[in-house]
């Protein structure tokens, strides 16, 4: 990142020629104008000038490989996994064609540089590549094909095959299955990855100090078991179990994002040391649910899905239970919220309500995928998505929920955690554990 | 004002021995929060860096909300003599990129303990001489009727 910071800053700010941008952050001065770039940025995409590509140096960053979910571009590798606003902020941005309006990544004055219609936006960075990425597990595989990496979070997707997409099913918004086809016929990917592999790589991993805080454990949903989702469930017990030798029975940060377990599977993985829980929800309305996740109401319905969230934080503890929703689906045509201030409402209501009970919701800014069946449904404005992720921050501010497993730097893909940053430590009841010098 | 020999004599201040340092930074609400001892390095781009080792802390939360807000801080530096305040405005965060990997690998040389959370880059705006002495010298002349009479019978 370039060290004049102030002259680009101040250069910035004296453009003359005004944007959706600007005129965004004067609607919301209370919002930080970097976040407000990072969801306009997540909303519309980002396309990447020749120059900024030829700025791209693999050896040091890290590009998109392994992913549950594809992108507007329809590419599965080759491009930037994302940019770094000087903040810390991750800016997770779909590579988009030039022909939707997308913001573009270029080079100006040897800086690596956001734009708009030729208006430099911000300075970025992109991601730093971890060290691991190149070298193989004994069993041959690319370890970047095993974990991959956030800023601070290894990722673990231990099958990226969606069950509920076997009788078509599967969410509306969701390209999971057509995407993980591209993946295993471009990549060469594992299908399905071991725990003695997992585990290795995250042992090479860690010789990078100072890189990686937490684990995160996520994949499609599975159906199979004596129980729904008991196979699912089979899967992380392998993981933790590899994992735990790994740390030396010593508890580590851990995110699991899963189906809906009931608290019988939660227990099983929450003994293994699983530390804290995210089931998505996904929309918070019943009657849209059922329609835009099938599979999810078939198997297990809105009303139990809530309240296995609930009944997570009996076992994690406030605070460490999330669910995450898919910001904008909510007024998906022809079924969805007719206007965005109903959408904000109700959303918020429910998002309320369950940071009440110790829930966090979490949201990601939608963009239509072109694997999906939602790939023709438009994004909502820019002005929704900062009441929204102003909206959810202020849930846990009044119910004072940290958010530090899906926070800005372990995960970076959600707006609202970022303007969480600035939220002091609550304990939730675990205080007490400390002792004073 | 901030120029080449204010940045030198802030150099120089940090490598006397002892110094004492604190940055003051201020939270949303108005508090006040200082930390005493920051760890902090002066770039060669002028800047300062300056090592915060609790993700959690007030002070990392105050200079985020400075960065948002072009807010200024303030590091007092005192050393013998001779003390300097600097305002200046966090403009990086450093959480990842060689930056961040090079001071937190140092941090762990010199204590293995040590896990830093993020290195703030701060641009100076001014570097001010707040040296007790010099002050007083500049107020007996520029401010003579804050001066105490009996001060001058004494002198005299």
């Amino acid at each position: 990142m370039s060290q004049t910071v102030q002259t680009l800053t101040e250069f910035i700010r004296n453009q003359s020629q005004s944007s959706e941008l600007d005129a965004a952050a004067e609607r919301h001065p209370n919002i930080p104008r970097l976040i407000i770039t990072k969801i306009d940025a997540q909303r519309r995409g980002v396309h990447y000038s020749e120059r900024a590509l030829g700025a791209f140096e693999p050896a040091i960053h890290q590009a998109r490989a392994l992913a549950l979910f594809g992108s507007r571009d329809g590419e599965v590798t080759g491009k930037p996994e994302a940019l770094l606003l000087r903040d810390g902020t991750s800016v997770l941005a779909d590579p988009t064609p030039l022909d939707r309006s997308p913001y573009v990544v270029d080079v100006v004055d040897g800086r690596l540089v956001l734009t708009d219609a030729g208006k430099i936006i911000e300075e970025v960075t992109y991601w730093p590549k971890p060290k691991y990425y190149g070298k193989r597990t004994t069993s041959g595989v690319l370890m970047e094909h095993v974990v991959t990496a956030r800023p601070q979070r290894f990722n673990v997707f231990p099958s990226s095959y969606c069950h509920f997409w076997t009788n078509d099913k599967g969410c509306q918004y969701c390209d999971i299955v057509n995407h993980q086809k591209q993946t295993l016929k471009e990549l060469k990917a594992p299908a399905r990855l071991r725990g003695h592999d997992i585990a290795e790589v995250i042992r090479e991993g860690l010789k990078e100090t100072g890189r990686f805080t937490t684990i995160c454990l996520t994949a499609g949903s599975d159906t199979r078991g004596p129980n729904a989702f008991d196979t699912e469930v089979g899967f992380y017990e392998e993981i933790l179990d590899a994992l735990s030798e790994l740390f030396g029975g010593r508890p580590f940060p851990s995110q699991l994002i899963s189906s809906a377990f009931d608290l019988n599977q939660l227990e099983r993985l929450a003994k293994r040391g699983l530390t804290s829980w995210t089931t998505d929800l996904e929309v918070l309305n019943p009657r849209l649910f059922a329609w835009i996740c099938p599979g999810k109401e078939e198997w297990v319905g809105y009303a139990r899905w809530r309240q296995r969230l609930i009944d997570g934080v009996s076992l994690f503890g406030r605070g460490r239970v999330a669910s995450g929703i898919v910001g904008g689906v909510e007024l998906a045509k022809p079924h969805g919220y007719a206007t965005e201030e109903e959408a904000l409402k109700r959303t918020l209501a429910e998002a309320d309500e369950l940071g009440r009970q110790g829930v966090s919701v979490i949201s990601t800014v939608w963009n239509p995928r072109p694997g999906s069946k939602f790939k023709d449904q438009k994004v909502p404005s820019l002005d929704y998505f900062i009441r929204l992720a102003q909206g959810l921050h202020e849930v846990r501010v009044r119910h004072q929920l940290n958010v530090d497993y899906d926070d800005y730097r372990r995960c970076g893909n959600h707006p609202d955690t970022d303007l969480s940053r600035v939220l002091p430590d609550f304990g939730n009841g675990r205080t007490q554990e400390v002792t004073h010098d | 004002m901030t120029d080449t020999r204010s940045i030198d004599t802030l150099t120089r201040l940090l490598k006397r021995d002892p110094v004492v340092a604190a940055l003051t930074t201020i939270a949303a609400d108005g508090q006040a929060t200082t930390v005493l001892g920051p760890e902090i390095f002066v770039t060669a781009q002028a800047t300062v860096l300056y090592r915060e080792f609790l993700e959690s802390s007030a002070t990392n939360r105050n200079l985020l909300h400075a960065l948002w807000f072009e807010k200024r801080i303030v590091l007092a530096v005192s050393a013998g003599d001779t003390a300097l305040n600097v305002h200046g405005v966090p403009t990086i965060a450093h959480v990842a990129g060689p930056v961040f990997q090079e001071h937190y690998e140092s941090a762990q040389r010199a204590d293995p303990e040590a896990d830093l959370a993020t290195v703030w880059e701060i641009r100076i705006d001014e570097i001010v001489e707040v040296s007790p002495g010099f002050l007083k010298r500049r107020q007996d002349i520029e401010r003579p009727f804050f001066r105490h009479l009996d001060r001058l019978v004494s002198a005299s």
